[in-house]
């Protein structure tokens, strides 16, 4: 067998694993990547409804749990998984993935029973109709 | 960070006049003994609407995203779509002509495959 003679650059090794691991250790409080703030959202609403959309790339509706509590609180939760092959290294890791979770809550009452969700492309679009009785209502003015 | 998929270009290494604002798509990056995988987040991205080059060692995705509301007023606006754009520089490994993109629920998935002398290859010890 050969002697393993050692080496000072070795000990440089260690430093950036020690880094690495600060990185590694901190990186968890980091809001950017946070359950609570992805999906990232986008909302508008017209005269009869609010819409919410999201970008959720890699998952699909049947993975999707979307709800309505309390009358106007819309709720979407999910889990995204991450794709890698057996036998892989990663290089870089920048999309992210696990459970998330994200309330919103709405200005006015929706009607629950007519929520829909469409999915296409990584994109969700979630109308929600507003209640009658905050929907405008048009008067008729009569001339006299 | 292997030596294969060298840096990763700043958005500044575009070329051509473009709007200002170009966005950076998310990328996870993970290697086989068989080649690199490239994995992008493009949600509303349609296939047609992205466009992929290999040249110079650079692998370029670049496109657009098509607005999809017209003239609404944001009661919530927590991200913008607009021209995206990134690059990859690779090295001497990759085979260029087996290179695979394919786009399904908003992530661009880019199969980059080594060239056969950059593979390893398992020899088997005979016992005496």
């Amino acid at each position: 067998m050969l002697l393993n003679r050692f080496s000072p650059i070795s000990m440089l090794n260690d430093v950036r694993t020690t880094f690495n691991l600060f990185d590694e250790l901190t990186s968890l409080n980091r809001p950017a990547l946070g359950p609570t703030t992805f999906p990232a959202l986008n909302a508008w609403e017209d005269d009869n409804a609010f819409h919410v959309e999201a970008e959720l790339p890699g998952m699909s509706l049947e993975q999707l749990d979307i709800s309505v509590t309390d009358g106007k609180v819309l709720n979407i939760k999910g889990d995204r998984k991450e794709c890698c092959e057996e036998g892989a290294h990663w290089l870089q890791r920048e999309r992210g993935c696990g459970a998330f979770e994200r309330y919103l809550r709405l200005p006015t009452a929706i009607d629950i029973a007519n929520v829909d969700a469409t999915f296409s492309q990584g994109v969700l679009l979630v109308n929600l109709p507003k209640a009658a009785e905050v929907r405008p209502l048009k008067i008729n003015v009569k001339a006299v | 960070m292997s030596e294969l998929i060298v840096r990763n270009d700043s958005p500044e290494a575009r070329t051509g006049a473009e709007p200002s604002v170009v966005f950076t798509p998310r990328f996870d990056i993970y290697e086989t003994e068989k080649g690199f995988t490239l994995t992008g987040d493009l949600p509303g991205v349609s296939p047609n609407d992205v466009e992929i080059r290999f040249e110079k060692k650079q692998l370029i995705i670049r496109g657009t995203v098509k607005s999809r509301q017209s003239d609404v007023n944001y009661l919530l606006q927590e991200y913008g779509i607009g021209n995206f754009f990134r690059s990859f520089t690779l090295g001497d490994t990759v085979d260029a002509t087996g290179i695979q993109a394919d786009l399904k629920d908003g992530v661009l998935t880019i199969h980059l495959p080594k060239k056969a002398e950059a593979q390893p290859v398992r020899i088997a010890v005979k016992g005496g």
